[in-house]
């Protein structure tokens, strides 16, 4: 399965805006959707705004980068003002929801 | 003690273990009747459901689920067990309720592989040809079965089709296990709903008993035993069955009690 365009999105941001290479960059953002349990053939925007703010920051602090935070909501900035397909597969939790009462 | 004395309290303790075995047997069949029956009626009732869930939404994940639950155990298993296990009845009508069983056990078995299918592993190949190896495997079963008559017992059919049950459910197993874990992580990030989190787990359980099921049941075709009569077989029985048949129910139709027990086990979102 190929990545989703959220994911590309970020990495070649991450890329270009700091010192990382692009194996590095792709890297750093997989490790940070792994951690949340997240796919990056499958992430959304609204779970990789939560990896944006909760996981990524601390990734690129031990990767040596300057205020990761003030990158991260650079990021943030970026990733709303940008208008991505949503896809089409539904995800299996969306399925579960549906079966029974919650 | 004169012999004849001695023969004769022999006898008769003999007789006395003998009825204590008969009575110790039937218990033991009469709870594996139980675990079985309770869980063909969870089943009969969840498939029914989520089949009319699918009318009302048109989407094919509950249909498959659906049609898998109630084909294969709601309806499935109880038709194959009168046909076996009803003599009085006139052969032809035990061979037409063994050939009726073993389609909706056909149709159960691949809806159930195209459920994980669909969820999972829709655009992988080998999820492709594996869903096509368990779908013409028993369709070839099926065949080959009718070819060779005997319904009623359905000796060939009976006596390979729990493998591929075994594995589509050991991949249904797999997968929600898996994702279980994954929503696990989310979870901590405020990204999951517990309820649906604890759905997987409860599917995951109730598809691996069903794969200790299976198996179990399969070894004992193979060695030519009867599950039912068998003390280790009933017990077996009667304990997977009542254990699938609750974790089921709290999956499907859980109570409103349950949901929030589980909502307030739940821990905060970092």
């Amino acid at each position: 399965m190929g990545e989703s365009a959220v994911f590309d999105l970020v990495s070649d941001e991450l890329e270009q805006r700091s010192s990382l290479s692009r194996l590095e960059a792709r890297g750093t953002v997989r490790l940070a959707l792994k951690e949340a349990g997240l796919d990056p053939g499958t992430v959304t925007v609204p779970q990789m705004t939560v990896v944006l703010r909760k996981l990524l920051p601390r990734e690129l602090k031990t990767r040596g980068l300057k205020d990761p935070q003030a990158f991260c909501e650079a990021l943030l900035e970026r990733l709303s003002s940008v208008k991505l397909d949503a896809g089409e597969t539904e995800t299996p939790e969306a399925v579960f929801e549906r079966l029974a009462p919650s | 003690m004169p012999a004849v004395v001695v023969a004769r309290k022999h006898r008769i303790k003999r007789a006395v273990r003998q009825a204590e075995g008969v009575h110790g047997g039937r218990t033991m069949e009469l709870l594996a009747q139980i675990g079985g029956s309770a869980y063909c009626i969870v089943a009969f009732v969840i498939g029914g459901r989520l089949i009319a869930l699918s009318l009302r939404t048109r989407q094919l994940p509950e249909l498959l689920i659906g049609v898998a639950v109630l084909f294969l155990a709601g309806l499935g298993y109880p038709l194959s067990a009168v046909a076996r296990e009803v003599p009085d009845l006139a052969p032809w009508i035990r061979g037409v309720l063994g050939a009726s069983a073993g389609f909706l056990a056909v149709v159960g078995l691949a809806a159930n592989t195209g459920f994980t299918w669909i969820l999972f592993r829709r655009e992988e190949a080998w999820a492709s040809a594996l869903l096509a190896c368990v779908g013409l495997g028993a369709v070839g079963l099926f065949c080959a079965q009718s070819a060779a008559g005997g319904w009623s017992r359905g000796t060939l059919f009976w006596g390979w089709l729990p493998l591929g049950i075994t594995v589509s459910y050991a991949w249904g197993f797999l997968e929600c296990a898996r994702y279980h874990r994954l929503l696990r992580r989310r979870l901590h990030l405020g990204m999951a709903d517990p309820v649906v989190m604890n759905r997987f787990a409860l599917y995951a359980v109730a598809t691996g008993l069903a794969v200790v099921t299976n198996l179990v049941g399969w070894v004992f075709w193979r060695l030519d035993l009867e599950m039912l009569t068998h003390p280790v077989g009933s017990s077996l029985l009667f304990v997977l069955g009542v254990t699938s048949s609750a974790l089921m129910l709290l999956a499907f139709l859980p109570p409103r009690a349950y949901l929030a027990w589980v909502r307030a086990r739940a821990p905060e979102a970092a």
